[in-house]
């Protein structure tokens, strides 16, 4: 019984810490000082760039990217574009031989053997890359003109091994889901990525809409083919070699947001199965590394267990019913129900609520805030995939499973314009 | 077409609001609402506890429902407002149990949203938990009708108390003035007294009529969890309303320091 107490006292404190970093963060980005990242330094020398774009089965939207990357504001010369084809099964292949044929710069990998998934196929793009840095894409993005510039720039500060630009859903209008996916990047990327970069934290690389090191990484043997989450690796990775990674606010894309539940709720879970994954492996290379501040540390602890939480919180919803039936309830009278009630149901369910608001205003949003109550049932939803991506992860380590890579399932029409795509 | 003032994009840009003025806003709303609170809980609660008594009677047989008090906060009364006990019978838990189960099942399969399934879910199985519970050991239930209303109506005040803190933390470092904002924040604590004590109705009715069966889904479920609701409800129209205001004054939007 005393466990069962101490354990939900335990989860109600966790709660606390991250409902204070969340309002940290909101007035981080609200009322300080806003860091900004180096997109106004003009360089007259650019850095040569290699733009990657893992794609399995992209027959949908494979032109789109590829069209958007030929007219960027970016030196050809200075340009190569390495669109992988990655065991596709549809038209991507010949998409991308036609572009071949009309552009010297898209050099295109087929893969059709050797180990699957987006790390082994960047691995092998690596060895082609010819550009001193690498941008990622996925084949849904659509970059603007100006993008590769403004990523690119990072190149000139000496201690940058990666940089995270901002992903916007582009078909937010779609249906419920996909406006819920917007405010929750919208919370996560104008208000808590841009904070831990003011607040010189831990911003993470996202995996897309983001650029590193091309000597780096390689120096460092590519990316880990076990890690399902490939981007959190390689942030803690290089956090732990002594390399900052920072975030442009400004370097914007637009993505497709998954337009049904089921597709969300297999993407989430992957997200989670791997950053758990990554949670396990550098948790004790990061709380010694050398090269990490305190606040840093204490920073990036937190985001490695932020795929955690809701097991936790779902492991303290199940003690409190044990609580509650075996006749302990008065754990919630008194003083320990402020505790309880105002943080467990608040900041459990709501806890980032004033982040998004806030995230929403910067935006210029209106009326998509007022789906911010629906959040609650996007709380449970989350809790029990991601709880399910972490118990994967557990699996994984117990029996040195190796995971599969899932591709996320694309919704926009084949051939459809960019115009087209804002206006769905 | 060439425009005559470049806004400042929505990257970088945010409010000047000294950080000192948060914090004393902060106390000057949190502090003063607090000790109110504190000090006239017993009447609020009171009112509480004879408006839902008003509202059931017709329900109940005379003398059927009782005010009593306890002690709670800075050892001042609270107010609980009690009716008739009722448990359900093994067959109905039984029952119950089957029908919970089945549901389960079907909203696996069913075709709504699946945030809504899983929510609805969340439910099922805290309904199914109490329902085998008084199936298998209605014995070891060990609360009365007192207990209940003691958690609820504690619960409410911690919550009453918590409001006036968690508003201030979302909407006093949004760029309006104070007074709408302290207005809001008050607001909110009328709206929760107005709203709990409709529930307390509710709760009371369902738990004498339908037994205390349905005790822990309506804690669990339908108590704290849905206040937090119309907390965010209210904080969400409030910024819908500043967000629409701040488009034709966009001089409020400062740059990077």
């Amino acid at each position: 019984m005393l466990i069962l107490k101490i354990y939900l006292i335990f989860a109600v404190c966790v709660l606390i810490i991250y409902a204070l970093r969340h309002f940290l963060f909101t007035l981080s980005r609200l009322l300080m000082e806003q860091r900004i990242y180096y997109q106004d330094i003009i360089n007259s020398e650019l850095q040569s760039v290699t733009v990657i774009i893992p794609m399995h089965n992209e027959e949908k939207v494979a032109s789109q990217i590829l069209d958007l990357l030929i007219r960027a504001d970016y030196p050809q010369d200075l340009l190569q574009i390495i669109p992988i084809n990655d065991f596709s099964e549809d038209a991507t292949s010949k998409t991308l031989d036609d572009y071949a044929a009309r552009y010297p710069f898209i050099n295109p990998l087929h893969r059709y053997q050797g180990e699957r998934g987006k790390p082994a196929a960047l691995n092998e793009a690596l060895k082609l890359a010819t550009g001193e840095i690498i941008i990622v894409f996925d084949a849904d993005y659509l970059p603007p003109k100006g993008i590769i510039k403004d990523i690119s720039s990072f190149f000139n500060d000496p201690e940058i091994g990666a940089v995270m630009g901002r992903v916007v859903p582009i078909n937010t209008r779609v249906n419920i889901l996909t406006r819920l996916l917007d405010m929750e990047r919208t919370g996560g990327y104008q208000v808590d990525q841009q904070a831990r970069y003011n607040l010189k934290l831990v911003p993470q690389y996202g995996g897309t809409v983001g650029g590193f090191r091309r000597d780096v990484i390689i120096s460092m043997g590519g990316f880990d083919t076990n890690i399902l989450a490939e981007d959190t690796e390689l942030t803690y990775r290089l956090l732990t070699h002594g390399w900052k990674v920072i975030y442009s606010n400004r370097a914007e894309c637009y993505e497709e947001a998954p337009e049904t539940w089921t597709v969300r709720a297999r993407q989430i879970r992957r997200w989670s199965r791997g950053h758990n994954q990554v949670m396990i492996r550098y948790l004790w290379p990061m709380l010694t590394s050398r090269y990490l501040s305190g606040k840093e540390k204490l920073d990036g602890l937190l985001l490695l267990f932020v795929y955690a939480m809701p097991l936790l919180l779902l492991l303290a919803l199940c003690d409190s019913l044990a609580l509650f039936f075996l006749g302990e309830m008065n754990i919630f009278a008194g003083a320990v129900a402020i505790l309880f009630v105002g943080v467990y149901n608040t900041f459990g369910n709501f806890a980032p609520f004033y982040q998004i608001g806030t995230g929403a205003l910067l935006d210029g949003a209106n009326k998509r805030i007022l789906l911010l109550p629906m959040l609650l049932f996007n709380y449970f939803f989350n809790t029990w995939y991601i709880a399910l991506g972490l118990l994967e992860a557990v699996w994984d380590v117990i029996t040195g499973r190796k995971a599969k890579w899932q591709k996320t399932r694309r919704f926009r029409k084949e051939g459809k314009s960019l115009y087209q795509a804002q206006k769905r | 077409m060439t425009k005559s003032l470049i806004y400042y994009h929505r990257s970088y840009r945010k409010i000047t609001r000294p950080r000192r003025l948060f914090l004393f806003q902060f106390l000057l709303v949190v502090v003063p609402i607090t000790l109110i609170i504190l000090i006239f809980y017993p009447e609020i609660t009171k009112q509480m506890c004879l408006i839902a008594r008003n509202i059931l009677l017709p329900s109940f047989p005379p003398g059927a429902l009782e005010i009593i008090q306890q002690t709670f906060l800075l050892n001042k009364d609270v107010y609980l407002l009690i009716g008739p006990e009722s448990y359900p019978s093994t067959l109905t838990s039984f029952i119950s149990s089957l029908v919970m189960l089945v549901l389960i099942f079907i909203l696996q399969g069913v075709k709504i949203d699946k945030n809504i399934a899983i929510f609805a879910t969340f439910l099922a199985v805290i309904h199914m938990s109490s329902t085998i519970y008084f199936t298998l050991v209605p014995y070891m239930f060990a609360y009365t009708f007192t207990d209940f209303a003691e958690l609820y109506v504690k619960t409410i005040i911690c919550i009453w108390l918590f409001i006036p803190c968690i508003m201030s933390m979302a909407i006093l470092p949004l760029p309006a003035s104070f007074f709408p904002k302290l207005f809001l924040i008050i607001l909110t604590l009328i709206y929760s007294f107005i709203f709990t004590t409709l529930r307390y109705a509710i709760f009371l009715y369902i738990l004498s009529k339908f037994s205390f069966i349905y005790m822990a889904l309506l804690f669990f479920a339908f108590g704290p969890l849905i206040d937090f609701i119309y907390i965010v409800g209210i904080y969400a129209v409030y910024t819908t309303y500043l967000a629409q205001k701040l488009k034709a004054n966009e001089l409020v939007w400062k740059w990077l320091c």
